[in-house]
């Protein structure tokens, strides 16, 4: 579904009915009750989460926690910032810099968490580009 | 530049475009990034295809280009090609 590739039904074939696939299914179709479930799970474990996930949408938030690959991470931090969303961009890096904690794409994910909340300022340009030279 | 010393000596084959189109993207978001706008989009449509070769690159860097105000960044198409590689296949707990 996140891809384009999927209806919600063929996605529910396809994951299984399982209450949180369901949910999952729900959420990426929009669905923001079936989202609550997931965002508790996720403020309990990571309080630095709770202002951001306060203004996440469903489907921002199953992106979140399907884009484990960094090279998926990256793109839809880019794609976010092509649309102007700060908000998603510092949700996708934090997300970065925790998954990939001990490893170089912390500190690089981290800077653009912590330099993006503007999108227009040199520090935002300069810590995507450090991620981009990095990841490419 | 290195880039026109690269060209210079260019064949074409299936292991040169897999590791010149990364370094392509990567002197496109550096002209872009140095503001020098005309020759990245000269470059950008002179060589086109070399960056497609291979989505990852061509999304990423299109992508990139948009950021600095250079191009219309990357078509669904290619972008739903390029996360499609990588997406993780179920859903983790990463929090």
């Amino acid at each position: 579904m996140l891809t384009g590739r999927m209806q919600k039904d063929e996605a529910l074939e396809e994951r299984g009915y399982a209450k949180d696939c369901v949910d999952a299914v729900a959420s990426t179709a929009g669905d923001q009750e079936a989202a609550d479930s997931p965002k508790l799970e996720m403020e309990s474990k990571s309080p630095e989460t709770y202002p951001l996930l306060e203004v996440t949408d469903g489907k921002t938030l199953m992106e979140n926690l399907a884009s484990t690959p960094s090279t998926v991470l990256f793109v839809f931090i880019l794609l976010a910032t092509v649309e102007g969303t700060a908000d998603a961009v510092k949700q996708y890096s934090l997300l970065g810099s925790r998954v990939y904690r001990c490893t170089v794409d912390q500190p690089l994910f981290r800077a653009v968490y912590e330099n993006c909340g503007d999108l227009n300022n040199e520090g935002c340009r300069s810590a995507l580009l450090k991620l981009y030279y990095y990841r490419i | 530049m290195p880039w026109r010393e690269t060209v210079e000596h260019c064949e074409l084959t299936a292991e040169y475009s897999a590791t010149a189109n990364f370094t392509f993207g990567e002197c496109l978001a550096y002209l872009a990034a140095s503001s020098d706008m005309e020759e990245s989009v000269k470059l950008l449509k002179g060589r086109r295809w070399l960056l497609d070769y291979d989505p990852r690159a061509s999304v990423a860097t299109r992508l990139m280009l948009r950021f600095f105000g250079v191009g219309r960044g990357r078509g669904w198409k290619k972008l739903k090609t390029c996360l499609s590689l990588s997406f993780h296949g179920s859903f983790g707990r990463l929090y």
